[in-house]
C-alpha cells in the first residue's frame, strides 16, 4: 500500500472542541477528522467519507493564545453581537501521513500538481493552508504484531496503541484527549481517540499494543514508526 | 475534550473508596448553601401498603443556634443526616414546577406549595403528582396509582402543615418512605453504619427505622441523572464516543443539567442535525455519563474563587505606575479556578482519585506537608499529596481558570492548562516558597524595605501579572508549567517606563519597590532556568554583583574591565551620578538631575544621561567651585572610558531599558561611605 505525506502550516489555526459552548477551545493540534477534511477539499469531495487511513506528526510545539473575538449572531437579527472568547493555535505546522486503498493515489496526483479543487484550511476559514507534497512512499512496510523492542516515533501515538510508554527522563510527554474519530458522512461522527505526544515534537518510544479489533496500524518509514487512525 | 478529562476524574471517583453517602453527597445538592434552609422542615411520610393509611412527621435536619450573644439564631443542617435526603436544587427554569428526573420520592417544597397544601386536592395536582409523573422509581406505576397515591399523601400532608404554625417563606422537603420501593428499608435499629442512611423512626411501625439504602439510592440518582441527559437525543443500540464500545442506550452528552454544556448559548450544533439529534455529535453511554457526573460534580467541589488581592496583581496595568496604584478594587470580574488530575494513559484511577482526595482534606487531617500547593503556582487554595507507591508524572494535572456565572450556563473560560507534569509543577512550587522565604527580604533589605508585604511574590499569577502585564498572564503561566522558555524584555521596559515616571514626581519610595520586584523577578527567571530547565543563568547573582561593583568605586579599585555589561555601566553610571548630585546639592540646592538632565517633558534616556549628565559634571564643578567627592575623579575616567565602548557597540539605544533600570538602582543605592560609618558608629555607641 502506498503512502503519501504533505505538510500544512500557517500563521494560526483553532480546531474547536465540540464540548466547549460560550468559549471556543481548541484541540492542540489537528483532528483526524480535520485532515481528512483536507484531503476531501484537495480532491473536491464535499462529504468526505473514507475508510484511509491519517497519522499527524507536530513539526512545531503547541503554541496557544486566547482572544476576544466580536461574534455576529444569525437568530437575533444583524445587530446582536456578543464578545466571545476564542483559543487560537499560534504558528502550527504539520505534516499529514496519508494511506489507504481509495483515494491516496488520487491525492498524490493532486498534490504533484500542485493543485486543490476548495480551499483548504486549519479548522477555520480565516486560517487558511496550503499544503505541500513531502514524500510519496511506495510499498510502506506494516507492522503486524506487537514487538519485544520499543519503536520509535515522531508521530501522535494513540493511547490504546500505547502497551508500554518508554519514559525518557528528558521527554516531556502531553495527553490530548477526546478528538472524534470517525466521521460517518452528513456530519455524524462516531468513536473518540486519545493521543499521546511529544511536547517539544522529539521522538517518542513505545511498546505497541493491539488495537480494540486486534490490529496494529503502523507504518514503518525510514525506521520509525507512524501510526495511522 | 474537557468532557474527557471529568469521565477521567470521575473514573477515579468510582474507583476510589468512597462510600454511597459520600458518593450521594458530591451528586446532589444536600452540602450546597442554596439548599440549606430547605432542611429546616423535613417532611417524612410513611406509607402503609397494607391498609393505606400515610403518617407524616416533620422535623428539622440540623439545630438552631447563634453565633454570639443577642445574635439571631441561625439555622446549621446536620451534615451527616442530611445526605439522606438527596435533593437537587433545580438549575434554571421555573423552580415551583416539576423540573427534570427525580431519582425517588424526595422533593424540595417553596412558600407556594406550602400555601397549595391548604387545599389537598390542588396540592396533588399541582404539586405531588407531575413530580411523581417524573420519578424513576414510579416509571412503572400506572396514571391511576400515581393519582390515588398523590391524593392519600396530600391528604395526611395538608393535616400535619394545619397543624403548624404558618410562617413566612416557608422552604422544606418532603420525603414519600414507600417500603414497595427497593431504595426504602426497615430496620430494627437505627443503623448507620454500610450503606444505610438513617431517615427517621417509623410512626406506623413502632420501634422500626426507616433507612434508605444508598447503593440503590446512587444508581437511581445516575439513572434520573442520565434520563435528563436524553433530552436531546439518545440511541439505542450505538457507539459511545468515550469508550468505543457499543452501548444498549446512549444520550448527547449536552444538556442542561451540567452547565458547561449547556446547548443555550452558541453550540457546536450542525444545521444538518434535528433538535432531538444531538447524538450524531458526541454521544456518551450510561457509565461514561456515571463517570462524567461524578469528575463534573467532583470538580464544582475543587473549585476556589482567585483571591481579589491576587486579582488586583494580575489585571492592575504594568506600565502605569498611577493607574497601578489606584486600581478600582470592585472592578475585577470573579474568576475561579479548578485543578483536575487525569492519568497519562488509561490506567491508576485509584492512584489518582488518592490524589484528587487529598486536595479535599485539610492540612491537620493530613498530618504531613502537601507535596504541591497550587495557591502558589495558581492562586486555587488547594494542596495536592503525592502518591507514595506510584511516580506522580504517571499523571497530568489540569488548571482550568473561568469567570461568569455557572448557573445560568454563561461560562468564559479564562484559560485552560493542560498535560502540566506534577514534577514540573511542584518544582516551581518550590522557586516561588524559596523567592517568597529568601530572595524577597534579602532584596527589600537592600532597598530599605524590609517587611513590606505585597502580594506581587504571592505565585506564579501575581509574578507574571506584575512582569508582563494583564494580556499574559495566563500564557506565561502556560509556558512556565510546561517548562518553556520565560523572557525578560517586557518586564524590563516597563519598570524603565515607570522609574522614569516616577523620578518625575521625585517617587523614591515607589522607585525603590519597582527596582525589588525587578530583581525579584530577574532572580526567579534564574532559578527557573536553572531548575525548569537546567539552564545555567547568568550565574551572577544581581545584589552581589552590586555590592562588588560598589566597593572598588568607593575604593578606587573599578576599571573599564569591569563594565562590561551595559547593566554595570548603568549601575556604576547611577554611583557616580549621585556622588555628584550630593555635591551639586550641598552648593547649589538644586536636584542635579532634575534640574539638568531630566527637563520637563523629557523622557530620560541613556544618551541624555551620558551627554547632559556624565559630560557636564566636570564643566559644572569647575563653574560652582566644588569637589565632588573622593574617588569621583578616578571613577569618572573609568565611567567615560566605558561610555566609549557603550556608544561603539549602541548599547545606549539597543540595551536602552537595561542600561536605565541598574543606572537608577545605582543611583538610589549609592550611599556615602564616611556618611554610612558614623552612622554606624553613632548606632553602636
Amino acid at each position: 500500500m502506498d503512502m503519501v505525506a504533505f505538510d500544512i502550516r500557517g500563521s494560526i489555526a483553532h480546531f474547536r472542541r465540540p464540548d466547549t459552548t460560550a468559549t471556543h477551545l481548541t484541540y492542540p493540534f489537528i483532528t483526524p477528522t480535520a485532515a481528512k477534511g483536507i484531503v476531501g477539499a484537495i480532491l473536491g469531495i464535499e462529504d468526505f467519507v473514507t475508510s484511509d487511513k491519517v497519522g499527524i506528526r507536530l513539526l512545531k510545539p503547541v503554541r496557544t493564545v486566547a482572544q476576544q473575538m466580536s461574534m455576529l449572531g444569525k437568530e437575533s437579527g444583524p445587530s446582536f453581537n456578543r464578545p466571545t472568547t476564542i483559543e487560537l493555535l499560534v504558528e502550527p505546522s504539520y505534516r499529514i501521513y496519508y494511506a489507504g486503498t481509495e483515494y491516496t493515489s488520487r491525492l498524490i496526483e493532486r498534490l504533484q500538481q500542485d493543485q486543490s479543487v476548495y480551499p483548504t484550511f486549519l479548522g477555520v476559514a480565516y486560517a487558511l493552508t496550503k499544503p505541500e507534497l513531502y514524500k510519496v512512499y511506495e510499498d510502506v512496510e506494516w507492522l503486524e504484531t506487537e514487538t519485544s523492542e520499543p519503536l520509535t516515533s515522531r508521530s501522535i501515538v494513540p493511547v490504546a496503541s500505547i502497551r508500554e510508554l518508554v519514559m525518557d527522563p528528558d521527554r516531556r510527554f502531553g495527553r490530548a484527549g477526546g478528538f472524534l474519530h470517525e466521521y460517518k458522512g452528513n456530519r455524524t461522527f462516531e468513536r473518540s481517540i486519545d493521543f499521546i505526544y511529544e511536547t517539544a515534537c522529539r521522538p517518542i518510544r513505545f511498546y505497541p499494543a493491539l488495537d480494540s479489533e486486534g490490529r496494529i496500524r503502523i507504518a514503518l518509514v525510514e525506521g520509525e514508526a507512524v501510526c495511522l487512525f | 475534550m474537557l468532557t474527557e478529562s471529568l469521565i477521567h476524574v470521575g473514573r477515579a471517583v468510582l474507583a476510589g473508596s468512597w462510600t454511597s453517602r459520600q458518593k450521594l453527597a458530591l451528586l446532589t445538592d444536600v452540602h450546597a448553601d442554596n439548599t440549606k434552609n430547605f432542611f429546616q422542615n423535613v417532611f417524612i411520610a410513611e406509607y402503609s401498603p397494607s391498609d393505606g393509611r400515610v403518617a407524616v412527621s416533620c422535623k428539622p435536619v440540623g439545630n438552631y443556634a447563634s453565633e454570639g450573644r443577642g445574635k439571631k439564631k441561625e439555622f446549621h443542617v446536620d451534615t451527616r443526616a442530611v445526605v439522606a435526603f438527596p435533593v437537587v436544587y433545580p438549575s434554571g427554569g421555573n423552580p415551583l414546577l416539576a423540573q427534570g428526573i427525580y431519582p425517588f420520592p424526595c422533593y424540595l417544597m417553596f412558600d407556594r406549595h406550602f400555601q397549595w397544601l391548604g387545599d389537598p386536592l390542588e396540592f396533588a395536582n399541582s404539586f405531588l403528582l407531575p413530580r411523581l409523573r417524573s420519578t424513576v422509581s414510579y416509571r412503572s406505576a400506572s396514571e391511576h396509582e400515581r393519582v390515588q397515591f398523590a391524593a392519600i399523601v396530600s391528604q395526611a400532608m395538608s393535616a400535619e402543615v394545619a397543624r403548624k404554625p404558618s410562617g413566612d417563606k416557608r422552604l422544606g422537603i418532603l420525603m414519600i418512605f414507600d417500603p414497595r420501593l427497593d431504595v426504602f428499608a426497615y430496620g430494627g435499629r437505627r443503623d448507620e453504619t454500610g450503606e444505610h442512611l438513617w431517615i427517621g423512626e417509623s410512626m406506623l411501625e413502632p420501634g422500626k427505622h426507616l433507612h434508605l439504602k444508598g447503593d440503590i439510592a446512587l444508581q437511581l440518582v445516575s439513572e434520573a441523572r442520565f434520563l435528563e441527559a436524553s433530552e436531546l437525543g439518545r440511541e439505542k443500540h450505538a457507539i459511545s464516543t468515550f469508550t468505543n464500545r457499543k452501548s444498549d442506550e446512549v444520550v448527547a452528552v449536552y444538556n442542561r443539567s451540567w452547565l458547561w454544556l449547556s446547548p443555550t448559548w452558541d453550540l457546536p450544533k450542525s444545521i444538518y442535525w434535528k433538535d432531538n439529534e444531538w447524538t450524531k455529535g458526541v454521544k456518551i453511554d450510561r457509565k461514561s455519563y456515571e463517570a462524567f457526573l461524578n469528575g463534573a460534580q467532583l470538580i464544582k467541589q475543587l473549585t476556589r474563587p482567585l483571591s481579589n488581592a491576587v486579582l488586583k496583581e494580575i489585571f492592575s496595568p504594568i506600565t502605569n505606575a498611577e493607574a497601578r496604584s489606584r486600581p478600582d478594587k470592585g472592578n475585577f470580574e470573579r474568576i475561579y479556578g479548578a485543578p483536575m488530575i487525569v492519568p497519562l494513559l488509561d490506567r491508576g484511577y485509584e492512584i489518582s482519585f488518592n490524589m484528587i482526595e487529598s486536595m479535599l482534606r485539610e492540612q491537620e487531617v493530613r498530618g504531613r506537608p502537601a507535596d504541591l500547593h497550587l495557591s502558589t503556582i495558581g492562586g486555587i487554595e488547594l494542596d495536592i499529596e503525592f502518591p507514595e507507591s506510584a511516580d506522580p508524572d504517571e499523571f497530568r494535572l489540569v488548571l482550568l481558570y473561568y469567570s461568569g456565572e455557572l448557573s445560568r450556563g454563561d461560562v468564559h473560560i479564562r484559560a485552560l492548562i493542560e498535560d502540566v507534569i506534577p514534577s514540573v509543577a511542584r518544582k516551581l512550587d518550590l522557586i516561588v516558597r524559596e523567592l517568597k522565604d529568601a530572595v524577597v527580604p534579602e532584596v527589600q533589605s537592600k532597598f530599605e524595605a524590609s517587611g513590606e508585604i505585597s502580594y506581587r511574590y504571592e505565585n506564579l499569577l501575581t509574578l507574571f501579572g506584575n512582569a508582563y502585564g494583564p494580556g499574559y498572564v495566563w500564557s506565561a503561566l502556560r509556558d512556565a508549567l510546561h517548562g518553556r522558555q520565560l523572557y525578560a524584555d517586557r518586564i524590563v521596559r516597563a519598570t524603565a517606563a515607570k522609574l522614569t515616571e516616577l523620578a518625575k514626581k521625585e517617587d523614591t519610595w515607589g522607585m525603590k519597590k519597582e527596582l525589588t520586584f525587578l530583581v525579584i523577578f530577574l532572580s526567579f527567571l534564574d532559578m527557573y532556568n536553572e531548575s525548569i530547565r537546567n539552564e545555567t543563568g547568568k550565574g551572577e547573582d544581581l545584589l552581589s554583583q552590586w555590592d562588588e561593583l560598589m566597593r572598588k568605586y568607593h575604593d578606587g579599585e573599578l576599571r573599564e574591565e569591569d563594565l562590561d555589561s551595559p547593566e554595570k555601566l548603568g549601575f556604576v553610571t547611577g554611583l557616580l551620578m549621585r556622588q555628584f548630585h550630593n555635591a551639586f546639592w550641598a552648593k547649589t540646592e538644586k536636584d542635579f538631575l532634575k534640574s539638568r538632565v531630566l527637563q520637563f517633558g523629557n523622557k530620560l534616556t541613556p544618551d541624555m544621561i551620558w551627554k547632559d549628565g556624565v559630560l557636564r559634571c566636570k564643566e559644572l564643578a569647575i563653574k560652582w567651585s566644588f569637589n565632588p567627592g573622593k574617588m569621583f575623579d578616578p571613577n569618572y575616567a573609568v565611567v567615560c572610558l566605558a561610555f566609549d565602548r557603550a556608544r561603539q557597540e549602541n548599547w545606549l539605544t539597543e540595551k536602552f531599558y537595561e542600561f536605565l533600570n541598574m543606572f537608577w538602582a545605582g543611583y538610589l543605592l549609592y550611599k556615602n561611605p564616611k556618611k554610612e560609618e558614623s552612622t554606624k558608629g553613632e548606632e553602636s555607641a
